[in-house]
């Protein structure tokens, strides 16, 4: 599977031809997978059908604008980088409505504009530099650390499930997750709770992707609807269950935060020193129950190739 | 291309080192006036005659801020500055050869980050020249706009100017902003530099996440 798609929507389609075949002599490195569709509606078929990483678009398309398909975009791929590559000057942007969007803008006339089209393309796919949520300083080498990890191996899930249901005990809380946090969303590897049924999360909607950035300790959220990170979104991560939230890292043995273990109420409150140090036991103990059943799997089936990308997956 | 590093040796009152080229940091002071003093001198003492420099202001309207910098620095070249002038008294006739882009509102995020794509292109000349930015302030954004739009906005900012081996400060005041804001907003750029006055009434800075600057408060004099 491909791990950087680069979705281009121009009207023209000559234009919109010369442009991507411009883009995979200058971004070959990248070994990117391009689409080219003509309207905004017709590029939303493709965002509904999976994810991409930079969204480039004209600003007039016949249905609609650029910013608007920009903005619809992070609805679907909330990662997803946004590039106006357009002839439409400042002047005649209309960015009412969508004030918060926030995209590159680069004009299609200028000096050398396909390859600084090209530039900023790398910058922020590699990047990831429109994401709405820092990224850890170790990235990639957090992510390369998680993908060796057999997170399907035979009985772990099952024993991180008797661990969340332990946790979600033992704090008397409506919900306990283990999840990995992959590049593009957050995957839930054992839940208690209504997130049982639940498989992965956008990481933009994740506040598990803000407990990874804890240097050393747990992240504790005693108020989504009091808290400037989550504040915006609160009435959806109160419908998910969670008002309040207490996370610890998954850190494992090469020192990479690959992960999370986390409980939450549907309430507001406050936790304990004594509760953030259990949790933070519990997340230990889930780090050891992945590494000795990846080993084991690894023994029985030594890995040989990368895992896929997430990106693409289930959005 | 030409990299921006910020070499602030001819400069000896500001005790930094060279801040390399794709560097942004953040330049943070309850004192946010000297925070903003601060990184005006950095990114015209840091700089040659030559560079281009993007200046966006939320807070202090573009006349007096450029009335800071040639106040804060004799002989100042302002054809080659620009302003992105967010805040709501638009310049009418400026005294100065700046540029100067009036939005009128800090709270259009989309329509700020186009307008420095657009400003940053032109004076990068398509990305081969170097431009140091400083943004006034984003604790001024942040009045206007929420943190999780803001960091896209400041990480985008960010992605251009390491793509193009720029430099860019964002000033801001942390006594502004919940501890969840800040240590927060330190993810977002590469370093943080702080500034604060001590008790004697001299100023102080420190650096962190940036190698070979001072990590313990250190004394400096703003240049007069």
């Amino acid at each position: 599977m491909a791990d950087t798609r680069i979705l281009c929507v121009e009207p023209d389609e000559s234009t919109r031809a010369a442009v991507i075949d411009e883009l995979q002599t200058n971004l070959a490195a990248l070994d990117p997978v391009f689409e080219a569709r003509g309207s905004l509606t017709a590029a939303e078929t493709v965002l509904e059908a999976r994810a991409v990483d930079c969204l480039i678009t004209e600003y007039d398309l016949p249905d609609g604008t650029g910013v608007e398909l920009i903005d619809r975009a992070r609805t679907l791929s909330p990662d997803a980088g946004g590039i106006l590559f357009t002839t439409a000057s400042y002047d005649t942007i209309d960015t009412t409505g969508f004030e918060t969007t926030v995209t590159e803008y680069l004009a299609k006339d200028a000096p050398q504009a396909i390859e600084r089209l090209a530039q900023v393309v790398r910058t922020t796919v590699t990047r990831r530099s429109q994401t709405s949520y820092p990224l850890p300083r170790d990235e990639p080498d957090r992510i390369a650390a998680l993908r060796t990890y057999e997170f399907d191996a035979e009985g772990l899930r099952h024993s991180l499930e008797r661990l969340t249901d332990l946790a979600a005990r033992h704090f008397d809380l409506s919900g306990a997750e283990v999840n990995v946090i992959e590049k593009h969303r957050q995957e839930t590897l054992s839940a208690h709770g209504a997130a049982a049924t639940r498989e992965s999360t956008d990481r933009d909607a994740s506040i598990c992707t803000f407990t990874i950035l804890e240097d050393d300790g747990v992240l504790v959220v005693e108020d989504v609807h009091d808290d400037p990170r989550f504040e915006a979104r609160g009435h959806e991560f109160e419908a998910r269950g969670v008002r309040s939230y207490l996370g610890a890292p998954l850190v494992s043995s090469t020192g990479f935060v690959i992960g999370t273990v986390c409980i939450y109420a549907e309430e507001p409150r406050t936790f304990s020193q004594a509760d953030e140090a259990f949790l933070q036991d519990v997340a230990t103990v889930a780090m050891d129950l992945i590494e000795v059943h990846s080993h084991l799997a690894h023994q029985a089936a030594p890995p040989t190739a990368t895992e896929p990308d997430d990106a693409g997956g289930d959005t | 291309m030409r990299e921006a590093t910020l070499d602030m040796s001819p400069q000896r009152s500001i005790p930094l080192n060279e801040i390399p080229p794709g560097t942004t940091l953040f330049v943070a002071g309850a004192a946010v006036d000297k925070a903003r003093a601060l990184a005006l001198s950095l990114l015209f003492a840091g700089s040659t005659a030559d560079d281009p420099l993007l200046l966006t202001t939320i807070e202090t309207p573009s006349e007096a801020l450029l009335t800071q910098c040639d106040r804060l620095h004799s002989n100042v070249e302002f054809t080659r500055v620009a302003v992105i002038d967010c805040t709501d008294q638009p310049p009418e006739d400026s005294r100065f050869d700046a540029h100067i882009e009036s939005l009128g509102t800090p709270g259009d995020l989309t329509g700020l980050g186009i307008t420095f794509s657009i400003m940053h292109e032109h004076l990068s000349e398509a990305g081969s020249t170097r431009v140091l930015t400083g943004v006034f302030t984003v604790s001024t954004l942040l009045e206007h706009a929420d943190l999780r739009p803001t960091i896209r906005f400041l990480q985008t900012a960010a992605g251009r100017l390491e793509g193009t081996a720029g430099i860019g400060l964002f000033v801001l005041d942390p006594s502004a902003h919940d501890d969840r804001t800040v240590s927060t907003l330190q993810q977002v750029c590469d370093g943080w530099l702080a500034v604060r006055e001590a008790a004697d009434g001299t100023d102080e800075l420190r650096v962190s996440g940036l190698s070979n600057q001072p990590e313990e408060w250190t004394p400096f004099t703003m240049p007069e």
